[in-house]
C-alpha cells in the first residue's frame, strides 16, 4: 500500500521536528561569537590600516630607486661589471667574413658589436 | 521594550555596518534559532550547527554592508546557511550520522507506552535516514518547505532558481522518501496516528 500524501507529509514534519532552542543555549552562542568576534578583530584592523601598506610600498620603491641610481650613475659600479664582463664570440653564415661579439656585463648593460675582418 | 527591539532588521543591519556589536545582538536574538535549527536539520549534529550558526553571524559582521536592505534579511539568513551546510557537507566523505543526538530532543508525549514510544522514534529516525539519503537539493528543499514551513516561491528566491525547479525538486523528494518509506510497514501505522 501506498503512503498517501497526507501521511507523507506528517511523517517527513515529525522527523524534521526540531526543539526550541534555549535561552541558555543561545546565550552560550553570542558568548562564543562574540569571543570569535574578538579574536578576528586586530588582524582585521592591521588589514585595513592604508599607512603600514604605503611605508611598506615606500620602501621598495626607495630601494629599487637607489639600486638603479647607482647602476647608471655610479662610475665605478660599472667599471666593476666591465672588468667581469663575459664575451660570446658569434660567426654567422656570411659570404663576408663577419665576427660579431657580444658583451653582457651584468647586471644589465649589453654590447654588441660587429667586425668586419 | 529595548531600543533594539523597536528597530527593523534593515535598521540594524545598518548599524552593524557601523560596526555595532549590539546592533548583532539584537539580530542574533531574532534569528540564532532559524539558523541553527536549518543547520541541524540539515547536518543531524548538534555541533556542526552550531558551527554554522556561528559562521552564518560572523558572515553577517563582516558582510553587513553588502545586505541589501530593502530586502528581508531573513532569506539572505537562509541563503548562507544553506551555503554553508552544503559546504560542510561536500567535506564529508563519509556523512556522519548522529542520530542519536537528534532523539534525545524529540518529544515523547505522556500517553504513549514505551513500546509505542520506541516504535514512534523508530519512524522518525527510518525517516530521517531517508532524507539524509536524498541529494543535497532535494534534502533542502524538504527542510526549507516542511520545517520552516516556506513557500515555494520564497525557497526559489533563497536559492536563486526559479520556482518550476523547487517544485521538481520537491516531487523528486517526495517520491524518494516515498518510495524508500513504502518498505518500512507501520509507517503507515505511525503516520495514522500522527494525524
Amino acid at each position: 500500500m501506498d503512503l498517501y500524501d497526507r501521511e507523507l507529509d506528517d511523517v517527513i514534519k515529525l522527523a524534521l521536528q526540531q526543539p526550541a532552542v534555549s535561552v541558555q543555549q543561545k546565550q552560550r552562542a553570542w558568548e562564543r561569537l562574540e569571543r570569535a568576534l574578538e579574536m578576528e578583530s586586530p588582524p582585521l584592523a592591521a588589514a585595513a590600516e592604508p599607512l603600514n601598506r604605503g611605508w611598506l610600498l615606500a620602501r621598495i620603491v626607495r630601494a629599487v630607486g637607489v639600486y638603479l641610481y647607482q647602476l647608471v650613475f655610479e662610475e665605478h659600479r660599472y667599471e666593476q661589471a666591465r672588468r667581469d664582463r663575459h664575451t660570446y664570440p658569434y660567426s654567422g653564415f656570411s659570404p663576408a667574413p663577419v665576427r660579431a661579439g657580444l658583451d653582457l656585463m651584468m647586471p644589465f648593460r649589453v654590447t654588441v658589436m660587429h667586425q668586419v675582418l | 521594550m529595548s531600543l533594539l527591539e523597536e528597530l527593523s532588521d534593515a535598521e540594524l543591519v545598518e548599524r552593524v555596518c557601523q560596526s555595532d556589536l549590539s546592533a548583532l545582538g539584537g539580530l542574533f536574538d531574532r534569528h540564532y534559532a532559524q539558523v541553527y535549527r536549518t543547520a541541524l536539520a540539515v547536518t543531524q549534529d548538534s555541533a556542526v550547527a552550531e558551527d554554522i550558526a556561528q559562521d552564518c553571524f560572523l558572515k553577517l559582521y563582516r558582510y553587513a554592508d553588502s545586505i541589501d536592505t530593502t530586502l528581508p534579511l531573513a532569506p539572505w539568513l537562509y541563503r548562507v546557511t544553506v551555503n554553508l551546510s552544503y559546504t560542510w557537507i561536500s567535506r564529508q566523505k563519509k556523512r556522519r550520522v548522529s542520530l542519536e543526538t537528534m532523539v534525545d530532543y524529540l518529544m515523547s508525549p505522556m500517553w504513549l507506552s514505551p513500546d509505542q514510544v520506541a516504535e514512534r522514534q523508530e519512524v522518525q529516525d527510518q525517516v530521517r535516514r531517508a532524507i539524509q539519503e536524498l541529494n543535497f537539493n532535494q534534502q533542502i528543499v524538504v527542510v526549507l518547505h516542511y520545517m520552516s514551513g516556506l513557500s515555494l516561491e520564497e525557497i526559489a528566491d533563497i536559492l536563486k532558481c526559479p520556482v518550476g525547479t523547487v517544485k521538481s525538486r520537491l516531487y523528486y523528494a517526495r517520491e524518494n522518501l516515498r518510495h524508500k518509506l513504502n518498505s518500512v510497514n507501520w509507517v503507515h501505522e505511525v503516520a495514522h496516528g500522527f494525524v
